[in-house]
């Protein structure tokens, strides 16, 4: 399978007030297929979300990419300008934020988000005279309109004809969520990059959501990055799964086959940690993620494993193929028998 | 490195989380390094140092410590800057630059005690009206518009007029009216800081409403605080000198910068120093606050 | 005795003609050495209940008896009796813990606010209190700012053990905690009970830490009670179509990656306003099996295995029960 978008060795990091360089992604590769679903799944502080961030091009102003490559159709997006990157955004790729009530305006109504949405999406420079153009003509207006109205009946929202006219505060946190969704998906995106869309909302709501994700993005045969700490609903969305801790990559395959069988210590303390519904025994994993400046060459984990050996703090342990179509960073991979 | 795993039997259930903490960077050297990048601030800081220094040790640093009081030299009346007098002298023969250093303890200590007045009125008041709310929120809160409402000039210059002008009634008016700032400002950080979980924990915990509201939330104050003090301090000079300039407050022959800037008024045409100089310290003065209290809002901006 | 006893308690905010009815009807009993379990979502009505049991808010109607002690009225001795008996561990570590003080001072203060013991009694209560939630002594002099998310959530759960409560009231205490942390925070908890035998309530969203850190479950929905039995019970058979809708909900590790067209029974819609609750059964609008009756009347609360109720109108009575 040829992938669609591919991040290579991916390195970010940022100076800090000591003027010492911090480095958050430690060599982060990663690729996604056409249509397909993939989910980052790890703790915070492990680096899905600056990895996420970088791949829409909307790192904060004090991280910089110092090395590796984010290729899209044979275009490496660290080179691309602002402009170019802004056309992209929307089409190429497109983002599904975490907190639904704090990422929609609320002085504008629902269809008013979307109106340069669709008006001017995939332009690299809007003129007054662009931005007015479309606003004076009224079949410009009804045009846009319709399709905010069909953008918002994809997502199920109830009579959309009335919602396009309310402000944000008037929807439920489940309501504005489903408007997110449609207004990422507007541009016919290739790829969605989803920022745990459900975990501020409830349960059941939060349950709805990703079915809905779920069956907008297969529809469309557009490929999906979902990023969450949620083991549970990795195994329900992605195809294929990367485990990640302390700014790298140390698990990567089929979800199914990495949830069952890990070979990385770290994703078989995770699978262990989550308390089930079931009688089956939980437990932790000891000790806490350590400062980035601290790591020093060696694996990130050795200091919560129950497995380290001296090797462990030699080197970093490279993503090497461990059967199965899996890869996992770790240097007893293959010898270890661990429990999930 | 290996030796560095944790133990994993543990008598306790969930283990024992022994993991490194933070160390603990005191605020000021916080401080300290984050001003340090901002030139602007280090030039208030400078501007703040030296005005303190002067205000302690002004007499000792004058050429001429007698001229800060009613001294008269009428053979070197009305001379121009020179290397003997270095802001010239004034119309009774009294070196300016001796009475603008010793001026500057009259100004920092109508600010100093304007503002500890206004800060120990002020800002129990909001935290009080904050956190109780209720009718008593409103009555101390409604009492605070009140003051807010009427012109702190107008309100110090009445208050003058009607008790007589000296330095204690001079403090005790501007103070009055300075008040409702701090209580404003107390109001609305404790409104914020009362929604804390911290606080329920305490009211959980048994503790009373006085000790929720003067050692929870009162510490959460101090950096915002800090700032507003620093900024006031140098209004609260210029509003002492508009005083003195006026009448009202210090008298003469005590050299406050407001009555000099007053006094030279007359003599411009012919004898500049006499009203530049004092305004020149004034307006150092303020710009010094301003500067120091900008820096220190950006550092708690940053911080948080 | 019970530690806590509940009786048809209601609590209304909002005005007369307005009324939002966060609480309605809710009747719970908690013996020594308990574990309940509450489960609901936004606008259950389960911070309410928290509330209430504090001694945070008041009742609009019904009794609170507390050690056999009626409490309802929130007097002054109330209120210092509840805070005598009853302690919490708050959801948010970072908010609970004033930042601005010494770990020391924030898990004395309970001991300090209720005047037990001189101050040297109250400092070996608190090394001891941090020994037995696994955080070391040199955390004493630090500040929250200086510590990590679990070892904050140990520091709250050590200042709710301070004053050997009755009762413990866990909101959500593993809700912001990453999953290697969680598992341990609530490891500890587990732990801390089965030493103690405190009796505790824990408010929780996740069915997974309920089902381990409760013997007795209540799932709460717009007010109400709508189901409770023991944890056993509630999680081999749910009787009421929200519980069911709950756990078809939680995504598990292990599950198959869904397709289109699957079919899963989820509640369907949002939760209603308190402010605006539906006629007959609240859950009606969102229930895939609602019927006519549903619409109209209010369902009572049915046993449907001993010990275990739903209200609920498609539920069978168990056989020999009213």
């Amino acid at each position: 399978m040829s992938s669609l978008l591919a991040v290579d060795n991916l390195e970010i990091g940022y100076r800090d007030t000591d003027g010492v360089d911090v480095t958050l992604l430690r060599g982060i590769s990663l690729s996604v297929a056409r249509g397909e679903i993939i989910a980052l799944v790890g703790e915070s502080g492990c680096g899905k979300s600056v990895t996420a961030k970088a791949i829409l091009g909307v790192l904060p102003d004090n991280l910089k990419a110092h090395r590796g490559t984010i290729r899209y159709e044979d275009r490496n997006l660290l080179e691309l300008d602002e402009a170019a990157y802004q056309a992209m955004r929307g089409r190429a790729f497109t983002l599904v934020p975490q907190h639904p009530l704090s990422s929609l305006n609320p002085v504008f109504t629902v269809g008013e988000q979307f109106f340069d949405l669709i008006a001017f999406q995939g332009r690299t420079h809007v003129g007054i005279i662009d931005y007015w153009r479309p606003r004076l003509s009224a079949s410009r207006r009804r045009a846009i309109r319709t399709r905010t109205i069909d953008a918002l009946r994809e997502v199920s929202l109830p009579s959309p004809e009335e919602l396009v006219d309310r402000y944000p505060l008037q929807l439920s946190g489940g309501q504005s969520q489903r408007v997110l969704i449609a207004m990422a998906l507007v541009g016919d995106p290739q790829i969605v990059i989803a920022d745990e869309p459900g975990t501020a909302l409830d349960v059941t709501i939060e349950a709805q959501i990703n079915d809905l994700l779920l069956e907008r993005v297969q529809a469309r045969q557009t490929s999906m990055i979902y990023i969450t700490h949620d083991l549970g609903i990795a195994s329900q969305l992605a195809d294929r799964v990367y485990v990640m801790y302390a700014g790298r990559v140390v698990e990567e395959g089929p979800t199914a086959t990495v949830f069952a069988t890990p070979r990385h210590p770290y994703t078989a303390g995770l699978l262990r940690a989550v308390p089930k519904v079931t009688d089956e025994p939980f437990e932790g994993i000891p000790g806490t993620l350590p400062d980035p400046k601290a790591i020093g060459q060696g694996c990130a984990f050795r200091w919560r494993c129950p497995f380290a050996i001296n090797a462990c703090a030699e080197s970093v342990p490279p993503l090497s193929d461990v059967g199965d179509g899996r890869r996992a960073a770790c240097v007893r991979a293959t010898e270890l028998e661990l429990v999930a | 490195m290996t030796n560095d795993i944790p133990a994993r039997d543990s008598p306790i259930a969930g283990g024992v989380e022994d993991g490194p903490v933070s160390v603990e960077v005191p605020a000021w050297r916080i401080a300290v390094a984050t001003l340090g990048k901002s030139p602007l601030s280090m030039v208030g800081l400078g501007i703040v140092l030296l005005i303190l220094v002067l205000a302690i040790f002004g007499p000792w640093i004058a050429p001429f410590p007698d001229d800060a009081g009613a001294t008269v030299n009428f053979a070197e009346r009305l001379q121009p800057p020179s290397w003997k007098h270095w802001f010239g002298t004034d119309i009774v023969g009294r070196d300016v630059l001796s009475r603008v250093i010793v001026g500057a303890r009259i100004s920092m200590m109508i600010a100093a005690f304007v503002i500890v007045l206004a800060v120990l009125i002020g800002v129990p008041i909001g935290i009080i009206a904050a956190y109780w709310g209720g009718w008593l929120g409103n009555i101390l809160m409604r009492i605070n518009e009140v003051f807010l409402a009427i012109p702190s000039l107008v309100f110090v210059l009445a208050v003058a007029a009607l008790l007589g002008p000296s330095l204690p009634v001079v403090i005790a008016a501007i103070a009055l009216a300075w008040w409702t700032w701090f209580a404003r400002l107390a109001y609305g950080e404790a409104l914020h800081i009362k929604e804390e979980q911290f606080v329920e924990a305490a009211q959980v915990s048994g503790a009373g409403g006085l000790r929720i509201a003067f050692t929870e939330i009162l510490p959460n104050l101090t950096s915002v605080l800090v700032v507003k003090i620093t900024l006031d301090i140098g209004y609260v000079i210029l509003l002492g000198a508009a005083l003195g300039f006026l009448g009202l407050g210090v008298q003469p022959p005590d050299p406050e910068w407001g009555i000099m800037v007053a006094e030279g008024r007359d003599q411009l045409p012919n004898a500049w120093w006499l009203t530049t100089f004092p305004g020149l310290a004034i307006f150092v003065t303020v710009i010094g606050f301003n500067l120091l209290g900008d820096g220190l809002n950006d550092l708690l901006g940053a911080r948080q | 005795m019970s530690v806590l006893d509940l009786t048809h308690i209601s609590r209304n905010f909002g005005t007369a003609s307005r009324p939002v009815r966060a609480l309605r009807d809710v009747s719970l009993r908690i013996e020594k050495g308990e574990r309940l379990g509450i489960v609901g979502e936004s606008g259950s009505g389960k911070t309410t209940l928290a509330r209430i049991v504090l001694g945070l808010t008041r009742t609009s109607a019904g009794t609170v008896r507390l050690l056999d002690r009626d409490v309802t009225a929130h007097s002054a001795a109330d209120r210092r009796f509840i805070h005598g008996a009853v302690q919490m561990v708050f959801q948010d570590p970072m908010s609970s813990l004033n930042p601005r003080k010494r770990i020391k001072d924030i898990i004395a203060l309970p001991l300090r606010a209720q005047g037990v013991g001189t101050a040297a009694t109250r400092a070996s209560r608190v090394r001891d209190l941090l020994d037995s939630v696994g955080l070391p002594q040199r955390f004493l002099n630090a500040r929250p700012g200086q510590l990590s998310g679990g070892q904050r959530q140990r520091v709250g759960i050590a200042r709710a053990l301070a004053i050997e409560p009755q009762l413990l009231l866990l909101d959500e205490p593993t809700a912001s905690l990453d999953v290697s942390v969680q598992a341990r925070v609530l490891e500890l908890l587990v732990g801390l009970q089965q030493r103690l035998g405190i009796a505790q309530v824990m408010i929780s969203h996740n069915l997974g830490v309920i089902r381990h850190a409760a013997d007795r479950v209540a799932v709460m929905y717009l007010g109400q009670i709508v189901e409770t039995g023991t944890t056993a019970q509630l999680y081999a058979s749910p009787a009421h179509p929200y519980t069911q809708a709950l756990f078809s909900a939680i995504p598990r590790v292990g599950d198959k990656k869904r397709t289109l067209g699957e079919d899963h029974t989820l509640a369907r819609g949002e939760v209603a306003s308190a402010l605006n609750i539906p006629d007959g059964c609240p859950f009606h609008p969102r229930c895939p099996r609602a019927s006519h009756i549903c619409r109209s009347a209010e369902p009572k609360q049915v046993e449907v295995s001993p010990g275990q109720f739903a209200r609920c109108h498609l539920v069978e009575p168990m056989a020999g029960s009213v």
